[in-house]
């Protein structure tokens, strides 16, 4: 029989590890890209005026986001609110009387589906049994996209990190006498604490930077945040209406805005990761 | 032995409905979701019927609306997005786990995992004002003069367009399938990977003839998980794609797809027909995904099956 | 290759196949083991007992340098074979790894066919022609025994087949390129007792071609099929020599505590 050469072999396989090398510096060259050019753009807008003043029609001087920041902030808020208490129970119903039952599967595979449900369509959702009835956008209606689509995410990480604690502790509490709500939010959630707080922050990052689900429920506006019962400014509409506008000092500032979506969402997730690998080990 | 008393019981009972019903929450939304995407397109859906998915037509003057531009612009761009960050998927999985030392592997990772933390809107202004500016300026002529006889690559390079929005949406996927084919690498036994590697054979035959195979169901559903994310994706693609309600062969020209329709013109959209259309422009998406998600879930069957075989 | 009734080597043929000297491991900064020496006879069955932990499998798996895909672990001395050190950086590793095949405690058939399966070293270190590449997996399966029971499933996927058989492929898979050193680490210790005196039958006839060193916790097996023993404890080699006198008066008076089984 003849030979293969081992030679060439050799050249092929440290031709793919080249290749596969490069790739992997090509990924981390558009990260670093991306972050440079938002950080180098962004920085040109962020002064204090930026986080101080109304905005002003463009070309006019000393304009900010003042009000978009403060309605990301409320629109977020209302979002943890309705969104975190549901899927922290969601998840307690998962992990604590579901993991057999019929509910159970149903609801997590319901649950990959809607996760996999396009941002936009739940904004739409939201447009048709909120802002259709009501006759007018608003910041709550933003609030409760941004809770719909935490819903399945906190469930799930919920789900996760409830299951890791040991069945001996639910047993020992239940065996003194606690009854099984006392148990569940007393002993297993303290528990679980560190993973459930960091899967919710986590949660929270990720939409405060989404835009399509504010698109058709709180819009934007240009004034300051008086009540989320009417169109709320909010930074991430606030770039995509400015960014596609001809106007420079407006582009500037949906930089500005960028960045500081970026640097949130970014440190947040970075955080709450380093925390959840803790946490898995030690566990 | 105390018995819980009735009080504790009824506690236990109302714990345990509260949270149920918690959970029905999702079942709830999704049903809801199906229910006013079709009440909302009844309009447009009686209206056009079947030839709204194949109708290039958008005229909102002449009330004539048609899917196919939509259609073919998210199937497009998912293709080209597929195409372009698999096949580095995989060579960056084999990155991490065979080729990088450790610690060099970690850091990497967890780079190429930051790229899925960035948002949306981000990808689109980057696109829009740093990529799109680069690919009209040196990477289109270069394509044109290269491969310019083929339709693909014909047209004025202005940087917007399919192409763009492919590559937007690869990166905005890479990270996902990355991870996942790493973590499927990573599962196949090492004595296999011994096995082979003992037979004299190198990381790349080793990687291509035994870890590959073995993993290949865990392969597609990265694959399966990727185009999930790529048909869903919105701002990014809405802010490189032109939004053109106009099918071309070429990857330079500006198209659509239907989350970008929606997030360019719905606002925008008074009258009832046009609204309804957008929305049945929606529900299209949403069946597009609610599909997905099921073969993508008895894929994971199937794949569990194989597993508990193997083991 | 014609398979001789009486086992006697060819006259340029070494008494010596493999000749350990000072070999020293390293997992990170952890000694796995220290100045080992030993001497591996050609066409003989050797094998390495021990407690668990001891070394054992270390020892071997630098024969064949399979540890060298772990980045912390590193082995220092000289295994010669054929008076070669094969822990010279210049030696080509691949057709080291084509010489000295090896066996591991899980059988661990490849995702493909059972015919594949052993034709998997074949395309990889040669260019067989069809007819070629059939006779050579034959005469392979034939060798490990397996042939009659897989003759008319070479289709199936090599994971179809019982405990036993897929470790009888793994066999067929590594002989069928002609190796001359057989690795064995544990090759019995996850299948069934009747599958495992199959395969120790087997490894009476193999060694009469190739040479066999086989790791085992198992010292009736040990004593069964090997005609030298090395005793191993927390990487040293207490003893080595003929099984018969290793299990019946060894020098040493650890060996004698292991084999009768006054440690584990």
């Amino acid at each position: 029989m003849k030979r293969r050469s081992a030679q060439q072999r050799r050249v092929v396989n440290g031709a793919v590890t080249g290749v596969s090398t490069g790739a992997a510096v090509l990924g981390i060259a558009a990260l670093a890209w991306i972050l440079y050019a938002v950080i180098r753009r962004g920085a040109a807008a962020i002064n204090w005026t930026f986080f101080t003043e109304l905005p002003t029609p463009p070309g006019m001087a000393g304009g900010g986001l003042s009000n978009a920041l403060m309605g990301t902030l409320y629109i977020t808020g209302v979002a943890a609110a309705l969104g975190i208490p549901m899927g922290l129970l969601a998840g307690v119903y998962l992990s604590e009387f579901g993991q057999h039952s019929k509910l159970g599967s149903a609801v997590r595979f319901m649950s990959n589906v809607l996760m996999g449900v396009p941002s936009i369509i739940i904004g739409l959702f939201v447009y048709t049994i909120i802002v259709l009835p009501s006759g007018h956008f608003s910041g709550w209606a933003g609030g409760v996209s941004l809770a719909i689509i935490m819903l399945p995410v906190v469930a799930r990480t919920s789900e996760d990190m409830l299951r890791l604690v040991p069945d001996s502790l639910r047993e020992s509490a239940l065996a003194l006498g606690a009854p099984r709500w006392r148990t569940t939010l007393g002993v297993v959630f303290r528990a679980a604490k560190a993973g459930l707080i960091t899967g919710i922050v986590l949660a929270v990052a990720r939409v405060s930077g989404e835009t399509a689900p504010l698109l058709f429920t709180a819009l934007n506006s240009p004034y300051k945040v008086e009540s989320l019962n009417e169109p709320t400014a909010n930074l991430t509409v606030t770039i995509f209406n400015y960014a596609m506008s001809p106007y420079e000092d407006w582009q500037t500032l949906a930089w500005g805005a960028s960045l500081v979506i970026m640097a949130t969402v970014l440190l947040l997730t970075i955080l709450s990761r380093l925390a959840l690998r803790e946490k898995k080990t030690w566990s | 032995m105390t018995q819980p008393s009735p009080k504790q019981h009824l506690g236990d009972q109302a714990f345990r409905w509260v949270t149920a019903l918690s959970a029905a929450m999702v079942l709830l939304i999704v049903l809801g979701i199906c229910v006013e995407l079709f009440r909302n397109s009844a309009l447009s859906l009686s209206r056009f019927g079947l030839d709204f998915l194949t109708s290039q037509q958008w005229n909102p003057a002449k009330e004539q609306y048609g899917a196919a531009s939509s259609i073919y612009g998210t199937l497009v761009s998912t293709a080209i997005a597929l195409i372009i960050a698999v096949p580095l998927s995989v060579v960056i999985a084999l990155f991490l786990v065979e080729v990088a030392p450790p610690r060099l592997s970690k850091v990497v990772g967890q780079g190429i995992e930051l790229l899925a933390a960035i948002p949306s809107i981000i990808y689109g202004m980057w696109g829009l004002f740093v990529l799109a500016p680069v690919l009209s300026k040196h990477v289109q002529p270069a394509l044109a003069k290269a491969f310019g006889s083929l339709p693909l690559f014909q047209g004025p390079p202005m940087g917007i367009g399919m192409l763009t929005a492919g590559i937007i949406i690869a990166l905005m996927i890479l990270p996902f399938i990355t991870a996942v084919m790493r973590d499927v690498f990573q599962m196949v036994p090492s004595v296999v990977k011994e096995s082979a590697y003992g037979m004299g054979a190198t990381t790349w035959e080793v990687t291509r003839q035994v870890t590959i195979p073995y993993g290949i169901h865990g392969l597609a559903g990265a694959v399966f998980l990727g185009l999930g994310r790529a048909i869903g994706e919105t701002m990014a693609v809405t802010f490189v794609i032109g939004n053109k309600h106009h099918i071309s062969a070429s990857l330079f020209a500006p198209g659509n797809t239907i989350s970008s329709s929606l997030a360019n013109e719905f606002t925008e959209a008074a009258e009832p027909l046009y609204r309804s259309a957008l929305v049945e422009l929606g529900l299209v998406l949403f069946g597009l995904t609610f599909l997905l998600q099921i073969a993508a879930q008895l894929w994971l069957r199937r794949l569990k099956k194989k597993m508990a075989v193997t083991l | 290759m014609v398979l001789k009734d009486e086992p006697s080597l060819a006259p340029e043929e070494p008494e010596f196949k493999l000749r350990v000297r000072n070999l020293t491991f390293h997992y990170g900064k952890n000694q796995a083991l220290h100045g080992n020496d030993l001497d591996v006879r050609a066409r003989k069955v050797t094998a390495i007992i021990g407690p668990s932990g001891c070394g054992k499998s270390t020892h071997i798996r630098v024969y064949n340098r399979i540890y060298e895909l772990y980045r912390d672990q590193t082995a220092a001395g000289e295994v010669l074979l054929d008076g070669q050190n094969i822990l010279d950086p210049h030696v080509d590793v691949i057709e080291l790894r084509r010489r000295v095949g090896m066996i591991f405690q899980k059988p661990t058939p490849f995702p493909m066919s059972v015919f594949d399966n052993v034709a998997y070293g074949l395309k990889l270190h040669y260019r067989p022609t069809k007819d070629e590449l059939r006779s050579r997996v034959k005469e392979a399966l034939k060798r490990a025994a397996l042939w009659d029971e897989v003759s008319d499933k070479l289709d199936q996927p090599g994971t179809a087949l019982s405990g036993g058989q897929q470790q009888r492929l793994c066999i067929a898979r590594a002989v069928a390129c002609e190796p001359e050193v057989l690795l064995m680490d544990e090759p019995t210790s996850a299948i069934d007792p009747v599958a495992t005196s199959r395969i120790e039958e087997l490894i009476e006839v193999l060694k009469k071609e190739y040479t066999i060193v086989i790791v085992t916790h198992n010292m009736q097996q040990a004593a069964r099929i090997s005609d030298y023993t090395a005793f191993f404890y927390e990487g040293h080699i207490v003893e080595f020599g003929e099984t018969n006198k290793i299990f019946t008066l060894p020098d040493k008076k650890q060996t004698e505590d292991y084999i009768t089984g006054r440690f584990g």
